[in-house]
């Protein structure tokens, strides 16, 4: 491995230009110290790091980062060391103020269905318990949207609903002393598991009829219908292998995209014509799935998996669209605003 | 003992170890042998984090990045450490001792990921659209444009601002539209991708693609080749392409044997 020089370019073995990556570390400063302070290893040994002015010490510190968000969704913090979650506290306490003696146990992305018998909608935040609430917490701008204490939780149940769009999802109802809740969550029965665990009075409510006035579905970052969303696995061709990388599919009126939550954009997009057929075909998965879904595009083929059943039907249907809007644009007096 | 805590740089192959130079504020780098083929490049200080101006850092992790530069290019693979990572001594033990340990029990891990990155190298990829050059000849912003024409002043700048908003948005929906083809493109050459989240983006252009790649050193080349296609595939594209670099991105151990503390036994 030797210094290239910063030239541009170069003809390459096929005499074409390539372009040629420039090494000079003075073009290359800012970036190398972007890196090198958010990348490279940590140990994980009595390491002393210093994160915008907070010494941590002994914490593998981009693993816990990471793997925060993960743990928290679980209801993993009792595994955590009490440093950790000390620190975890404090993260978390600038945005959710906690009491002296209150831990925060899980969090995950939800709603609370806000029903005051004129208003009727979805408000969407964070549903988070602790060692002794159950609250649904915005961000921004900053508003505990519904709360209550575990003691006054009387009864839980998660029931499948379908939403106004057609979806089925389970929502999570909590009967408390004076008030009937109803929740989304990403994991609403994990959640339940949770706060079943915690709330030492709540006692399971045997799984009721389906609930029989449709909700809207949970709000969307833009107006267009959206027809499925879910977690699904890509199959990412690399040079001589292929990885399996877990992320959000998403089917509206515009097309198909899937998009893993640490891209910047989706690394799927197929615009109505660019999708010819769907294949469903047996196939070991190491996510644990037996079935692989074939998409034949214009640009290669592209292999799914995942809870396809509710995929199948609809993208078929748009493998069955002709390309009538090329470009996917939204008319020209039609502004939506980012 | 004066200096009882131990800086590191990197986690190297011992044949790595034999000129390693002089690292920060022109410290001395020793090397931490943990048998098994394995060392830590470190040099010796206290237990206090290097901190101060920005100019400072900067100078600071310039001379770390030459540390695990030089060991990477000598033995053709290196596990770059983090800048500031301090290894303090344990009631029990020296922090050499604990380096030493540490070394050890992870020695089947760091030499597999040493194996693996051998003869590979980090680069780094920016793509980018020009607003000005992308939009020039989109309908929606001559609509806007005609229609501006004929508006008085005071209205024209409102105009202004619309119009640099819809330029922008036309600009995020091309590199919508061309991120998945790109990112495609490059996957052809490298066997793995992180996408870098400080994307820093320069007056008037909407960033693409903003990612570090690991590429085999023989593939560099048409990697190269596949971005100057990239480039003249249509106007208003820019690329940086910076590197061949130590696999700064690419360091992650899939399993560490846990930290062992006595308080939490």
């Amino acid at each position: 491995m030797t210094t290239r020089s910063p030239a541009e370019q170069t003809a390459g073995p096929t005499g074409r230009a390539g372009l040629e990556p420039v090494r000079d570390p003075r073009v290359t400063l800012v970036d190398l110290v972007d890196t090198l302070l958010d990348r490279g290893l940590y140990l994980n040994l009595d390491v002393i790091i210093s994160v915008a002015d907070i010494p941590l010490i002994g914490l593998n510190l981009r693993a816990t980062l990471a793997g925060m968000e993960t743990m928290l969704e679980y209801g993993m913090m009792r595994d955590w060391d009490q440093r950790t979650r000390a620190w975890v506290q404090r993260t978390s306490a600038r945005d959710l103020p906690l009491e002296d003696d209150e831990e925060l146990l899980a969090k995950m992305a939800g709603g609370y269905f806000h029903d005051d018998g004129f208003h009727r909608d979805w408000r969407p935040g964070s549903v988070y318990l602790t060692t002794h609430r159950v609250l649904v917490f915005r961000r921004d701008p900053r508003e505990v949207l519904w709360q209550t204490s575990l003691e006054s939780i009387r009864s839980l149940a998660v029931r499948p609903e379908t939403t106004v769009g057609g979806e089925k999802l389970d929502r999570l109802h909590l009967l408390t002393e004076d008030d009937d809740a109803v929740l989304s969550a990403s994991a609403p029965r994990r959640l339940g598991e949770m706060v079943l665990q915690q709330a030492p009075s709540a006692r399971r409510e045997l799984a009721g009829p389906e609930g029989d006035h449709a909700r809207p579905a949970a709000p969307q970052a833009d107006e267009t219908s959206l027809l499925v969303e879910s977690h699904l696995w890509y199959r990412e061709d690399l040079a001589g292998r292929s990885a399996w990388r877990g992320g959000t599919g998403r089917l509206d009126e515009h097309g198909f995209t899937w998009k893993n939550a640490m891209d910047a954009r989706p690394a799927i997009r197929l615009r109505p014509g660019e999708l010819s057929a769907v294949h469903l075909e047996d196939a070991q998965v190491p996510s644990g799935e037996s079935t692989v879904m074939r998409l034949e595009t214009v640009s290669g083929e592209i292999v799914l998996s995942g809870d396809l059943s509710q995929w199948r039907n609809p993208l078929q249907d748009l493998a069955a669209r002709v390309a009538s809007d090329p470009h996917g644009k939204e008319p020209v007096d039609g502004p939506r605003d980012r | 003992m004066s200096d009882p805590a131990l800086y590191v740089y990197a986690i190297v192959p011992r044949s790595a170890t034999t000129a390693p130079g002089t690292g920060i504020d022109g410290r001395e780098v020793v090397a931490i042998d943990g048998g098994d083929g394995i060392a830590a490049l470190v040099h010796r200080q206290d237990t206090t984090p290097f901190e101060g101006p920005d100019d400072d850092v900067r100078r600071w992790v310039l001379e770390h990045s030459e540390v695990i530069d030089r060991a990477w290019q000598t033995a053709g693979t290196a596990l770059p450490v983090s800048f500031n990572v301090i290894v303090a001594p344990r009631e029990e033990s020296t922090a050499e001792d604990a380096l030493r340990q540490w070394l050890r029990e992870n020695a089947g891990t760091v030499g597999d990921k040493l194996s693996a990155l051998r003869g590979h190298a980090e680069l780094r990829i920016e793509i980018g659209v020009d607003v000005g050059e992308v939009t020039a000849d989109a309908p929606e912003i001559d609509h806007l444009l005609s229609e501006m024409s004929s508006k008085p002043e005071g209205v024209q700048r409102l105009y202004r601002k619309k119009l640099e908003t819809r330029r922008r948005d036309v600009s995020d929906r091309l590199a919508d539209s061309l991120y998945p083809d790109f990112r495609r493109r490059i996957l052809q050459h490298a066997v793995d991708i992180v996408e870098n989240r400080r994307s820093r983006t320069e007056e008037g252009t909407v960033p693409v693609l903003d990612v570090a790649v690991l590429v085999a050193d023989a593939e560099v080349e048409a990697l190269g080749v596949e971005l100057a296609d990239i480039r003249d595939s249509r106007g208003g594209i820019g690329i940086r392409f910076l590197g061949p670099w130590p696999p700064y991105s690419f360091a992650d151990l899939p399993s560490l044997a846990p930290a062992r503390d006595p308080e939490e036994a």
